[in-house]
């Protein structure tokens, strides 16, 4: 279409909403939409509490326990539903993935979210049905493909904040993470696994184990969690350059 | 500050103060209408005068109101034709800039029957806008209207130049699947 085609038509909009963008200054929006983060600065593990019959099952649940309404906003709107995402059962557990939300995707509620963190949000529980009663040694983290998993997650990526609780005796385990979305256009994985002492970050080849053709796997007869999900991020926010960036600055 | 009812009675009255008072409430926004499409001052200040000297010959009849939005869309037109007037090929300013995203995002746009026109395209713009919440409304029109610089929408809106990018990006998206939707092949 020509230019001066297109030049002219958005010279004839509504001139009324010419006037408003003169001085158009967007306080308004963000004075009504609170911070994902608020002031949640450090992780924070809840004793285990008791709630009403029926608990917490959705994304949005999760993060509104946390006061992360813009999180929450999102996912009651229907965002980042992973649907056809099924739980996984491994080493006892059986864990699910109850949402995915981009910062690029909040910022559509507000603006003054950070594009580069991503939210996961899972669930974890028994298989055999009891209710958890104390945390067990589960973490969450997110992996690409192509690269060693010891090497690249969430923490190497860097990092965010993590926030965990118990509820009807399942943990909803919200992770913050950081420039994944840089590497849309790899595979992305959440990985939810069994650690051991104070190590959270996957021994190479223990659990998880990078094959030949890029893609990651779980190690068969892994002692312990170790589930894989593949996530669907929009492959235009791949940034290369800035994955590549990331790579050079682990490796 | 001078009422714009005041300044249009100026006008009718073909007070010399007329132009005074629109340079001295609007001047500045003008300019940098303009500065935006030209990007060089020199000439956005030549175009800033031509618009008001075109003000005076059109009031009276003409009653504008609301005179600022009146006043803006004759800096731009005049703006765009002194900009097509100058040397050609040269991506200089971010109108260009601006104008190139709306061009990549709309190539091709076609109704069922025939090439579409720029009433045309404006309506359907309009219509669009209207589906937006006023955030993106404003955010779009001050990119494509007023064609501010990624930097200066990113300090208006109170977000970072990458995220404000990522946000255009996406009314872009949006705005092709509003036309498609509405019968366009984009």
């Amino acid at each position: 279409m020509k230019k001066n085609l297109i030049s002219d038509a958005i010279t004839d909009i509504n001139p009324a909403y010419v006037e408003q963008a003169s001085d158009y200054q967007s306080v308004a929006h963000r004075a009504r939409r609170p911070r994902v983060i608020a002031a949640v600065v450090a992780a924070v593990i809840l004793t285990v509490t008791a709630f009403a019959a029926g608990g917490l099952r959705t994304a949005s649940d999760a993060a509104n326990r946390w006061g992360m309404t813009t999180l929450a906003e999102f996912f009651e709107d229907g965002g980042g539903e992973t649907f056809g995402i099924a739980p996984q059962t491994s080493g006892g557990y059986t864990v699910g993935v109850l949402g995915i939300a981009t910062g690029y995707d909040l910022s559509e509620y507000d603006m003054s979210v950070d594009v580069d963190k991503t939210y996961i949000v899972t669930s974890i529980e028994r298989a055999d049905g009891e209710a958890l009663t104390d945390y067990p040694d589960i973490w969450v983290s997110t992996f690409i493909s192509g690269y060693e998993p010891w090497m690249v997650n969430n923490l190497t990526l860097g990092a965010g904040e993590f926030w965990m609780h118990i509820e009807d005796g399942v943990e909803y385990f919200i992770v913050e993470t950081t420039n994944v979305t840089a590497f849309a256009d790899h595979t992305v994985y959440v990985a939810v696994y069994s650690y051991r002492g104070e190590n959270v970050i996957p021994l190479k080849d223990e659990a998880y184990t990078l094959n030949d053709d890029g893609t990651i796997s779980v190690v068969e007869g892994y002692d312990g969690v170790a589930t894989l999900f593949e996530i669907p991020l929009d492959e235009a926010l791949a940034d290369p350059e800035a994955a590549e960036a990331l790579i050079e600055k682990i490796y | 500050m001078i009422e714009d009812s005041e300044i249009i009675e100026l006008f009718n009255s073909r007070s010399e103060h007329a132009i005074s008072e629109t340079r001295e409430k609007y001047g500045s926004a003008c300019l940098a209408i303009s500065r935006n499409i030209l990007g060089n001052s020199l000439d956005a200040e030549e175009c800033v005068s031509d618009a008001l000297l075109a003000l005076w010959n059109r009031i009276p009849p003409e009653k504008p109101e609301p005179l600022r939005a009146y006043l803006f869309r004759i800096v731009r037109n005049i703006s765009i034709t002194k900009y097509h007037s100058n040397t050609a090929g040269k991506r200089n300013s971010f109108y260009d800039v601006a104008l190139d995203e709306l061009e990549d995002c709309l190539a091709g746009i076609t109704s069922v029957e025939q090439e579409i026109t720029a009433r045309e395209l404006s309506t359907l713009i309009d219509r669009f806008l209207e589906t937006l919440d006023e955030d993106s409304r404003m955010l779009f029109v001050r990119r494509y209207w007023y064609s501010d610089s990624v930097k200066d929408l990113a300090e208006r809106f109170g977000t970072s130049q990458n995220n404000l990018s990522v946000r255009l990006s996406r009314l872009r998206t949006k705005l092709r699947k509003y036309l498609q939707k509405e019968g366009y092949k984009v």
